[in-house]
Parts: C-alpha cells; structure tokens; sequence
C-alpha cells in the first residue's frame, strides 16, 4: 500500500518568531535598496538626460516670442 | 472514544485534516467485532466485501464522497451575478431621471480647441504633451492607438 516516505525537514518550534522577524526586516531591506537603485539607474538618469538634451537646443525667446504671436498672452501684444 | 480526533470531544467528523475521527462511525455489532478479531491478524486474509464492512462500520463516507464537488459555487456565483446586475439597473436609472447634462467643456469642439490651445502654449514640453507634438508637420510625432486626432485639422462642429 503505502510505499517509502521520505523524511521531512524538522520545522524550528522554538523562537520562530523572533527568527522571522530577523528574515523579514533583512529582506525588506535588500528590497528597498534594490528599489532605490532600480529607481535611480533607470528613471531619475533617464529623466535628467531628457531634461538636459531638451536644455541643449531650447530657445526661450524664440518659443515666447512664438506664444506671443499666436495672441496667447494677457500682457504683451503680438507683432503685427 | 477509539483516539484524540479533532479535538479531543467524543464527537465523529469527515475532513481531510483530522482522518481519523474520535468515535468509531456505528455502533459495534457482534459481526462487526468478529470482523474487528479478524483484523488484529494478517490483513491480507481479510476479503474486499470484510474490508469494505470495516471501513464503512468505522466511517461515514470516504474521502472521494466528503470532497466531491457539491455545485454550492454555482449558487454564490449566481448571487453575485445578480447583485452586480442590479447595480447595472441603479446605474442606468440614475443616467435616465437623476444626473443632468454635462458642462459645454465636454463638448468635442471645446476639447479640441483647448488642446489646440495646449499645444500652442507649449505645456510640458520636454515629457509631456508638447513633447509628442512636431511643430513642423503640425501633427504628432509618434500616433499609437492612445493619441488623440489632430486638433488642427478642421471638423463641421467647429467654430
């Protein structure tokens, strides 16, 4: 009937808790930390690459005098 | 009382986490503790129908008839499905006397105009939505199934 049944690895039955805390708090900091890095390699460099190649070629008198232009402003008249 | 059971109370259960029940599931008969002397020897002399007599003078119902489905979820489901249809029917109730028109801005005409006016203003221009719109071709950059038509191009509930 029933064959051979292999052995199981004893369960800690004394400070389990304790030791789960332990485990659980250095978990949730290793995943924060690789959270934080994650979030700076990928996003926060990317975003201030986007930033900085948009600064390289922006003309702002060129893009207000375009929004003056169109009539879109209260406090400066377009051109014509 | 033949063991702890559940725990520890005379009483007789089916489940799968405590197999064995505290009780015997009948009362002990003059057959059945022949059966019972038989068993304390090789139990390959006992024959399938006294095998069976065992189990079932010992148990209810075996462990295939206690977990066999009982079609209960159909039921709840059903219920479930009902609430969620009278929450449709209150929906479309209050859509028909309660809730009145919606403003002018939601007007077709007058979103167009103010994105016009958004994208000529220039708003979030480095990621944002100016940062899509190419200013030479007067149209979006990159149209995937998300971007809006083109606000330039004229429609007959313009202005």
């Amino acid at each position: 009937m029933a064959g051979e049944v292999s052995k199981a690895a004893k369960p800690q039955l004394r400070g389990l808790l304790r030791s789960q805390i332990k485990r659980n708090i250095i978990l949730a900091a290793c995943v924060a930390t690789a959270a934080a890095v994650a979030q700076k390699f990928l996003y926060n460099d990317e975003r201030k690459k986007v930033y900085a190649e948009f600064y390289k070629t922006y003309d702002i008198e060129k893009s207000f005098n375009q929004i003056r232009n169109k009539g879109l402003f209260d406090s400066c008249e377009p051109d014509n | 009382m033949v063991g702890f059971g559940m725990n520890g109370m005379p009483f007789y259960v089916d489940r799968n986490d405590f197999p064995f029940p505290a009780l015997r599931y009948k009362e002990t008969t003059p057959e059945i503790q022949a059966l019972y002397e038989k068993q304390k020897g090789n139990w390959k002399l006992l024959t399938k129908e006294e095998k069976n007599a065992l189990y079932r003078a010992n148990y209810c119902q075996t462990f295939a008839e206690f977990n066999a489905p009982t079609g209960e979820w159909m039921e709840i489901v059903g219920y479930g499905l009902i609430l969620c249809s009278l929450g449709v029917g209150l929906f479309i109730l209050m859509k028909l006397f309660v809730t009145t028109e919606l403003p002018k801005s939601f007007k077709p005409s007058w979103v167009r105009a103010q994105m016009r006016r958004q994208i000529d203003l220039q708003v979030n221009p480095i990621t944002g939505l100016s940062s899509n719109w190419d200013y030479e071709k007067n149209d979006w950059k990159v149209k995937t199934w998300n971007t809006p038509p083109n606000p330039f191009i004229k429609c007959p509930d313009d202005e």
